[in-house]
């Protein structure tokens, strides 16, 4: 293998990528969108419902039944309420009347105002009268008919919620690099399509120089691209060698998937036609993070489902090499047999 | 006007605007869109609670869950099923109600049910979901509420939220994508 052969054809390859205006753009540009939106997203998670109270007498024993996942704070006059409620600082506001202990002790039923704002989704202001009701109930000492223990499936994440931005952000990495997918694939298809490949192959240069170059160009510039958005998104912070091993394989799964659409498109539509369709096949374990339960088993098939998981469960959960090194060694099987199914293919058309 | 000529270039059109990236850019910028818009907007992690039933009986609890606006029921056949789907974050909480226990909670005895969750479940949903399992019982037992609540809605006019704002701006850029495919075949 004549390493300065290589070195050459990669020089080439990245000249050439970077003259064609779009996948240039799309590379840079792709970048910064992917880093705005990042930083424009909620950084952090607001679980509790924020509940103001007027209480002109407050009940006994009212704020040990409080739950987690409620907070209330106690405002001095129902004028102060109203408007902290009209201005957004509270979800709903609570309105005890002054003789509420002595309607309870007489059997009689005291009448609770709830103030919303007028944009309270309906389902918010029902709840907030099932919890108003329910704390009325415990209040009372009216006893329930059943007894709820609680069982927590997976890590209890209470009061240490991921944030939207950080919980997309594994997956927005991920995309950046499948995109590249696209760029190698019109690399390649250009080559082709100008004769140039068929002109560099009578020279010394054989046919595995050639893909080792386009490899280690898509490798590169999926890879690189990866890691700068990582790094600067701060994903880097837990488990930064699972998470660069992943983003490598992830390179190499966009370069096999590359030669795949490069053997398959004769020009620039073609390409952006097969690799809208791959980039979407390919971005369809992310639906799992974004609404979790959405998608079942069947999504194991799809090789990117082992790196969206991997750089997820390491960045947002600090997994380990013993929870995840299942899912690097898939990716890596599926690396190697997509690569290998590309450089046939695209060593058949391009002899 | 003749329909058949009509017909065979809308025909045309449908045949040939798949083939097309920007027919792609026109189904799927739209999506992406409004996707991006609720994602910056934090709207698209904030949904309604979701509870999750294994029926092992006829509970008449099933029907006054999915009668709730403030949560979405969920039913599944086994115990399993349920906690599967809960461990996969599909929902937020699940219960088994076993054979009898509308009878048995309606004579008085007590039951001990298992609320399996979700752990990255957020506490506010937890929170919804536990008082409403909890009120519904009450209400099948025949509790009456100790109080008369009162809604009042301050504010004169209804605001609208950001989200439904910019849902004019999302469909007038599908039109306008869509128009693009039209130009782009001429």
């Amino acid at each position: 293998m004549n390493r300065r052969i290589i070195g050459a054809l990669i020089g080439k390859d990245l000249s050439l990528f970077f003259r064609n205006r779009f996948f240039a753009l799309m590379t840079f540009l792709g970048l910064i969108f992917y880093l705005v939106f990042y930083f424009l997203m909620p950084s952090s998670v607001d679980e509790t419902l924020k509940v103001g109270l007027y209480a002109p007498v407050m009940p006994p024993g009212f704020e040990q039944i409080w739950e987690e996942g409620l907070e209330i704070e106690v405002v001095e006059t129902e004028e102060a309420l109203k408007e902290a409620v009209t201005e957004g600082q509270y979800i709903a506001g609570v309105v005890f009347p002054a003789d509420m202990m002595e309607k309870f002790m007489s059997g009689q039923k005291p009448k609770i105002n709830l103030y919303f704002a007028a944009d309270t989704p309906a389902e918010i202001k029902d709840a907030i009268t099932t919890v108003i009701r329910e704390l009325a109930y415990l209040q009372t000492g009216q006893a329930l008919a059943i007894e709820v223990s609680e069982e927590i499936l997976g890590p209890d994440m209470l009061g240490m919620q991921i944030p939207p931005r950080d919980r997309l952000r594994p997956l927005l990495a991920v995309l950046l690099i499948i995109f590249e997918t696209l760029g190698l694939a019109n690399l390649i298809t250009e080559e082709v399509e100008r004769g140039t490949i068929q002109a560099l192959l009578v020279t010394p240069m054989s046919i595995n120089h050639l893909f080792v170059a386009k490899g280690v160009t898509g490798v590169s510039l999926a890879f690189g691209q990866g890691i700068v958005f990582m790094a600067i998104a701060g994903g880097m912070s837990r488990q930064p060698l699972i998470i660069l091993t992943a983003l490598l394989l992830g390179g190499v799964l966009a370069t096999g998937a590359g030669f795949l659409i490069a053997s398959l498109g004769k020009d620039f539509m073609t390409v952006l036609a097969w690799g809208i369709l791959v980039f979407i096949i390919l971005a369809i374990p992310s639906v799992g993070i974004i609404l979790p339960g959405a998608v079942t088993g069947w999504v194991k098939a799809i090789p990117s489902y082992y790196l969206i998981d991997t750089v997820y469960q390491a960045a947002s959960f600090g997994a380990g090499w013993g929870e995840i090194w299942q899912n690097l060694l898939i990716l890596l099987g599926f690396d190697i047999a997509l690569v290998w199914i590309g450089i046939m293919a695209l060593g058949r058309k391009a002899r | 006007m003749n329909l058949k000529h009509v017909g065979i270039l809308l025909g045309k059109e449908f045949l040939h605007g798949p083939k097309n990236y920007i027919f792609v850019m026109a189904i799927v910028m739209p999506i992406v869109i409004s996707l991006l818009f609720s994602l910056l907007l934090g709207t698209f992690f904030t949904g309604v609670p979701k509870l999750g039933i294994a029926d092992e009986g006829s509970s008449q609890l099933v029907t006054m869950f999915k009668q709730q606006a403030s949560i979405s029921t969920k039913e599944y056949g086994t115990a399993t099923e349920l906690k599967q789907a809960v461990e996969s974050g599909a929902v937020d909480m699940g219960i088994v109600l076993p054979d009898g226990f509308d009878s048995s909670v309606k004579q008085g005895k007590k039951i001990e049910i298992t609320a399996y969750t979700w752990g990255e479940s957020l506490a506010k949903n937890r929170i919804i979901l536990g008082v409403t399992i909890a009120n519904l019982v009450r209400e099948l037992t025949g509790q009456e509420a100790p109080v008369d609540i009162e809604t009042i809605i301050l504010g004169d006019e209804i605001s609208i939220p950001w989200s439904d704002r910019l849902l004019p701006l999302i469909v007038l850029m599908a039109i306008f994508l869509g128009g693009l495919m039209l130009q782009q075949h001429h």
